[in-house]
């Protein structure tokens, strides 16, 4: 750190500081709320449809990250290690593309391909949710993988191993997976956090079905126009579990560092 | 018959030809010891040698057998580099079986192995469930050489082997590193950028020079 620091200016000092409370103005909000009305939360937690919600959505969420996770590390070691003669677009349609497309128009292109009248008509189902959350949630653990893999390649570790006789399934369980886990399991977490609040795929393609497909913010925007502050309820339960998991990213990440 | 023989190597980066029709031979348990300025291409012609990096022409023959255009993991060839390239995620003994257990070696022949080869790198069995973080400079080498051994390897290449080790106790380590690979009876190529460091270890003594080996003064 450095002690020779000149003091920050005022002005800047109120721009950053006023910036930090515009952020979290919203979880603000949302403890207060939830706080003035825990009657509320008992409506909520009584309702069929949001534990239904609720369960679709922690399914849906585990089953994209396992999704994500086995196609993620052939994937991450594909493009690490593979001769690819575009590679930077590659992972770029794989990484950057799918968390910058519209949400919606990922329903859109997988109803019109996947919907009513189509050989593989998934529209509506549980698959639905799970096929609109992998595609914006699976990058997550793509970029984290990779970008351990790549660390390990810098070390030639790879090709030590090699040189004593591993092939490339020992170099990837013996060698790429022990020692990424924790960047893998930071990404899963991350691809899981993303794959509880995906919305607009999950609401075009899987629709609103209740106890099918209805999930925790379909069901919250479904509420929000019938009674905000249940609405605020439902809410509250769906950030507490990306905050939970950020603080597991944090935690393994700090972890690794010590 | 030459254990190692190497034929026209040549391998050039951005330009610069870094190997130049490189020849050179190794007889049966000969240590040969190739120093040169940096950047003078010791890690390429280690790098060629091992196939992690593919020359332009060239070939490389081991015990009369072309492995030119054999994968990194058929030429059997043992490597040691600089940072000694232990796997920090495995402890002493995983680290010293690890080419048995990708051959399909049970736990405890493994075991056995390990237990084997710490012996002979001198250093106690106790060490085999030790993490590998907790090990000395010397000790990691140890480790290394151990881990290398394991897989009864045609050739060792050694990358700067005592540039970790103090000024201190260097000339004792390097007669301990030259008598323990005169007992595995194994060719060597040592690059060092020392000269007393190779007169310590080696039999013959080359250094690499306009993409060149020739003998050193």
């Amino acid at each position: 750190m450095r002690s020779t620091a000149p003091r920050t200016p005022a002005s800047i000092r109120v721009l950053a500081y006023g910036w930090m409370a515009w952020l979290l103005l919203p979880f603000a909000i949302l403890f207060v709320g939830f706080i003035m009305r825990l009657d509320l939360a008992r409506t909520v937690f009584a309702d069929p449809r949001f534990l239904s919600a609720f369960w679709v959505s922690l399914a849906s969420a585990f089953v994209t990250a396992v999704v994500a996770g086995f196609f993620a590390i052939p994937a991450a070691y594909a493009l690490a290690f593979g001769r690819f003669r575009n590679a930077s677009v590659l992972e770029t349609l794989m990484i950057d593309v799918p968390q910058t497309l519209p949400p919606v128009a990922v329903g859109v292109i997988y109803l019109y391909a996947f919907g009513p009248g189509r050989p593989w008509n998934i529209a509506f189902t549980f698959l639905a949710v799970v096929t609109a959350k992998l595609i914006v949630s699976s990058p997550f653990a793509l970029s984290h993988t990779l970008r351990r893999f790549r660390d390990i390649r810098e070390t030639k570790l790879d090709l030590m191993a090699r040189s004593l006789g591993a092939d490339t399934k020992d170099v990837l369980l013996r060698i790429l997976v022990p020692m990424s886990r924790r960047e893998i399991a930071a990404g899963l977490t991350l691809t899981w956090a993303r794959a509880m609040g995906e919305f607009g795929g999950s609401l075009i393609f899987a629709g609103v079905i209740a106890y099918r497909t209805e999930i925790l913010p379909t069901y919250t925007n479904r509420l929000s126009q019938q009674d905000p502050l249940l609405a605020l309820t439902a809410t509250t339960v769906m950030v507490a579990f990306a905050l939970l998991s950020l603080l597991a990213v944090r935690t393994l990440i700090a972890g690794k560092r010590k | 018959m030459a254990a190692v023989s190497i034929k026209g190597l040549t391998k050039t980066y951005d330009g610069r030809r870094v190997l130049d029709g490189l020849t050179f031979e190794l007889a049966p348990g000969e240590i040969a010891a190739v120093s040169g300025r940096s950047g003078s291409g010791k890690t390429t012609l280690l790098a060629c040698i091992l196939g992690f990096v593919e020359p332009e022409a060239g070939s490389v023959f081991i015990d009369g057998e072309d492995v030119s255009g054999a994968s990194v993991r058929r030429r059997r060839i043992a490597y040691v580099p600089q940072d000694y390239g232990l796997f920090p995620h495995l402890d002493v003994a995983g680290n010293i079986g690890f080419g048995l257990a990708v051959r399909g070696a049970k736990p405890a022949e493994i075991a056995a192995a390990a237990g084997r080869l710490l012996d002979l790198v001198e250093l106690p069995r106790e060490y085999a469930e030790k993490d590998v973080a907790e090990l000395s400079g010397g000790q990691r080498q140890r480790v290394a050489l151990a881990r290398a051994l394991a897989v009864e390897p045609r050739l060792f290449l050694l990358d700067e082997p005592l540039s970790a080790i103090d000024p201190e106790t260097k000339a004792k380590v390097a007669a301990e590193l030259r008598a323990l690979i005169k007992r595995a009876g194994v060719p060597a190529i040592v690059v060092t950028h020392d000269q007393a460091e190779a007169q310590m270890l080696a039999d013959s003594r080359w250094r690499l020079e306009s993409g060149k080996l020739l003998p050193a003064q």
